[in-house]
């Protein structure tokens, strides 16, 4: 009986923590999706408003880059696909802080789900979406003339490298929703930071492009590196090494942070 | 008594303007957001693509010809803002309230407008001011300075009408915003605001020249630059009465049936 | 002496609903007029017609000595109104609320000024004077709701269902404020779904149903012809109902119910009569029904639905009937 007893307690306990995690973080993403389903402009600013910036973008500026050499539409995929990233990251943000304001994550925490489950839930709904805009874009870039110039398995690293961008944006957002908790605050916060990053960046036209003085900082942050990592995975004979390097660094870095705030602020909002 | 409660247009109009401005002051974070909007965006896609689509020219190029695009993408996100207002009103039995005092029903739904035309104002000279140093230039006669600066108010009391008019019709504000947000957007792109006609796809070309916003920059450039004036200002006042009047008119019917009818 | 009020068979459709259906009705001045009906009755239509907010399909109405159709502007000038749900600006704070109206009904600035400062001090809402609309109760909102539609001294005032959603104390507050605004001598029409409020508030009351005016008279008359409170007797099984009948009837008039008996009751002394008759008739051996409840019950909106129209007020759509009695104040 006694032996019994041993069983039941902490090794047992410890046994069942675990999985634990795995298990709500995974009901979690599941409640978000079917959340998101619920709310249909959700879905259409995940798919539709990158599509929408794309189809804009390349029907307006498609020619004068031809003339400077450049294939718009390859170019600008990856920025699609980094800004449909970014309105996830947004979308998660706003999330996250709602679920704070609406008293969801109180009450999960007084439930027994595990504290880190709620952030990693969210994380996993994201990528999810994620995974959802990259195939619609993909399948309209390939319609407007869109291809792979690297093959195969530079086509295999392109969703690597956006999952991996996405892992870090969103843990950022969800630490900074959790942080901030209002979701006015958050949608001007998370608009501000995008915004810059966005066309301050290689994303829509190449550095070079940009007053001398500019160009260290848009060669340089993040979202850039990324966009001429994505880029490089399409392109033939690219030189692959150093920018998946730098890209890699700093998403790293990137989701360290994300996952440290967003621990720290989970803690401290309830 | 009676007699002297008779309805003021002007009066009125005032009033509810007054209203409309007492409470965007209220939220200083949107106004200074959406003058500092057209601006930032003046600012990153002048950086990134102005020696794209000017190769042989400088950034200044850029600001100059761009400037009157930037100024209306100010303009032109205001819209729904006031749009959103407006349906909120009227689903809270506000505008239902407004009705049973002798107020013309004119000055109840455009009321707004004023408010609107007094923030674009801001919006337009902040943005003349910061384009000046970076290469805006006014070059033909002083009163097509003048002309300038009040074609784009015109035209936003125009988009105003437009966003009333899906206000009145839209059952909450999200709709309000995905109906009007696409719109304005193709507006402000398909048109020859950012690059010349001559460097848009076959396609586009005829529905840039057709959009309103493409007439209206145009008349703009010509005020600010001199050439033929006469005919592009024609077109764009044209075009800006045309939708104050018949989008006016239109929501102004569908105000008074809907105004009847308290929370939604 | 014109009515204030007067409406002469309103017809208003929509769609295939026929809202009014030659609605004829009177509020003589300086008097309280309650419109009494259940949700659908036509109630907020015919106030929505007398306001000039809509104009009816066929029939005539003159407020304040105005035709509504013909004179719509001069009717707003003589008119308060407020609706269902307060009609505030919820961005705005109370004080600038009622100087806002006060502006739009041409008081002037100054005057709209010195108005709202009255106003707020006579509604006892001075200390919400500075909030935010959209931050006070239900309440307070609805009593601001109501000294914004007084704000240029209208001749009538048209209050639609001005205490639904409010509670217990509130509602009273509110009944407290209509009072003391007839003092003044303004004609009151409001509507309400609730027959205490009629009673408590009405000089008279108009009963609509399905467009039209079933009834119409002073509080009393209504009652008489329903027949006030009434002693309730439920029964086990209602089979037992004529027995029961009997032994009461030397009380008074029995009426036979599907669940019971029930027989007027002038006050506590015909229950304590009704239970004294019914204990002697069982000690005697003359009843054996086995009686579930019995008590005072005053009369709800169905009991004057069924005795003026033959149905209750709600239809058999499963819908429970709104009227019920919420707490027994005392009679």
């Amino acid at each position: 009986m006694t032996a019994a007893l041993a069983d039941a307690t902490p090794h047992g306990a410890a046994q069942s923590a675990r999985p634990a995690v795995a298990a709500d973080a995974a009901m979690l993403a599941g409640r978000h999706l079917r959340l998101m389903t619920r709310r249909p402009a959700s879905i259409i600013s995940a798919i539709v408003l990158p599509l929408i910036f794309v189809l804009l973008f390349f029907t307006v500026f498609g020619r004068v880059m031809a003339r400077a050499g450049i294939d718009y539409i390859n170019y600008l995929l990856p920025a699609a696909v980094i800004q449909a990233v970014f309105f996830s990251a947004i979308s998660s943000a706003i999330l996250a802080a709602e679920d704070v304001v609406g008293g969801t994550l109180h009450r999960l925490r007084t439930m027994a789900v595990s504290r880190s489950a709620p952030a990693f839930g969210l994380l996993a709904a994201e990528l999810a979406r994620s995974v959802l805009s990259l195939g619609v874009l993909l399948a309209i870039g390939t319609a407007l003339g869109f291809r792979f110039h690297g093959g195969p398995w530079q086509a295999l690293g392109f969703p690597v490298v956006m999952l991996a961008f996405a892992a870090a944006l969103v843990s950022c957002h969800i630490a900074l929703g959790f942080a901030l908790r209002r979701v006015e605050t958050v949608t001007v916060a998370t608009n501000l930071i995008y915004f810059p990053f966005l066309l301050l960046s290689s994303a829509f036209t190449p550095a070079a492009s940009f007053p001398s003085w500019l160009r260290p900082v848009v060669e340089q942050q993040p979202v850039s590196q990324v966009a001429d990592a994505l880029r490089a995975l399409t392109t033939q004979d690219a030189a692959l090494a150093r920018p998946l390097l730098i890209a890699g660094a700093w998403l790293a870095g990137l989701l360290l942070l994300g996952a440290l705030g967003a621990t720290r602020a989970v803690g401290r909002s309830s | 008594m009676s007699a002297s409660v008779r309805p003021a247009l002007v009066g009125d109009t005032l009033v509810m303007s007054g209203r409309a401005l007492r409470l965007t002051m209220r939220d200083p974070v949107t106004v200074v957001l959406s003058v500092i909007f057209p601006l930032l965006l003046m600012l990153l896609m002048t950086a990134s693509f102005a020696k794209i689509v000017y190769p042989t020219g400088g950034y200044g190029d850029f600001v100059d010809i761009g400037l009157p695009l930037f100024i209306l993408v100010g303009i032109a996100f205001a819209a729904p803002m006031t749009a959103a207002a407006t349906a909120s009103d009227l689903r809270s039995g506000f505008d239902a309230r407004i009705r049973t005092m002798p107020v013309p029903t004119l000055a109840a739904l455009a009321g707004r407008l004023v408010a609107d035309t007094a923030r674009s104002a801001v919006t337009v000279a902040v943005v003349v001011v910061v384009g000046l140093p970076l290469g805006f230039r006014f070059t033909a006669a002083p009163w097509g300075a003048v002309g300038f600066l009040l074609l784009p108010l015109l035209f936003g009391l125009g988009l105003g009408f437009l966003a009333l008019l899906v206000a009145v019709h839209a059952p909450d504000v999200e709709t309000v915003n995905a109906t009007l947000n696409p719109i304005m957007l193709l507006g402000m792109f398909l048109s020859t605001g950012l690059v010349p006609s001559a460097d848009l796809p076959g396609w586009v070309q005829p529905v840039a020249r057709v959009n309103p916003f493409s007439v209206v920059i145009e008349a703009m450039r010509a005020l600010a630059h001199g050439g033929p004036t006469a005919w592009p200002v024609l077109e764009a006042v044209a075009w800006s009465v045309a939708l104050v009047v018949v989008c006016g008119a239109l929501a102004l019917r569908t105000y008074r049936r809907r105004s009847a009818r308290p929370a939604g | 002496m014109t009515a204030a009020v007067e409406a002469d068979g309103l017809v208003k459709t929509f769609g295939a609903k026929r809202a009014l259906d030659g609605l004829s009705l009177q509020a003589e001045s300086g008097t309280i007029v309650g419109l009494l009906g259940p949700n659908g009755a036509g109630k907020t239509t015919a106030i929505n017609v007398l306001t000039t907010v809509t104009r009816p399909d066929s029939g005539h109405a003159t407020v304040a000595g105005h035709d509504v159709a013909r004179q719509p502007a001069l009717v707003r000038a003589a008119i308060g109104v407020t609706g269902q749900f307060a009609a505030l600006d919820g961005g705005l704070t109370a004080r600038e609320n009622l100087v806002l109206f006060g502006r739009l009904m041409k008081l002037g600035r100054a005057e709209a000024r010195r108005r709202a400062d009255e106003l707020l001090e006579r509604f006892a809402l001075t200390e919400a004077a500075g909030q935010r609309t959209a931050t006070l109760s239900g309440g307070t909102k609805r009593r601001l709701d109501l000294a914004a539609s007084i704000t240029r001294e209208p001749s009538v005032l048209f209050l639609d269902e001005p205490t639904t959603g409010l509670d217990p104390r509130s509602r009273l507050a509110l009944w407290e404020a209509v009072r003391a605004l007839r003092m003044s001598g303004i004609t009151i029409l409001l509507t309400t779904q609730y027959l205490e409020e009629a009673d408590a508030l009405a000089d008279r009351v108009t009963i609509i149903d399905r467009g039209r005016v079933v009834a119409e008279g002073t509080s009393e008359e209504l009652k008489r012809r329903v027949g006030g409170t009434v002693c309730h007797v439920a029964l086990a099984d209602p089979a037992e109902a004529p027995a029961v009948a009997r032994t009461l009837a030397p009380l008074g008039v029995v009426s036979v119910l599907p669940d019971g008996v029930s027989l007027p009751a002038a006050g506590p002394e015909t229950l304590v009569a009704a239970v004294r008759a019914l204990d002697a008739a069982r000690t005697e051996g003359l009843l054996v029904a086995t009686i579930d409840d019995i008590g005072l019950r005053r009369p709800t909106l169905d009991d004057v639905f069924l005795a003026l129209t033959g149905h209750p007020a709600e239809a058999a759509d499963g819908v429970a009937p709104l009227d019920r009695p919420t707490a027994e104040v005392g009679s």
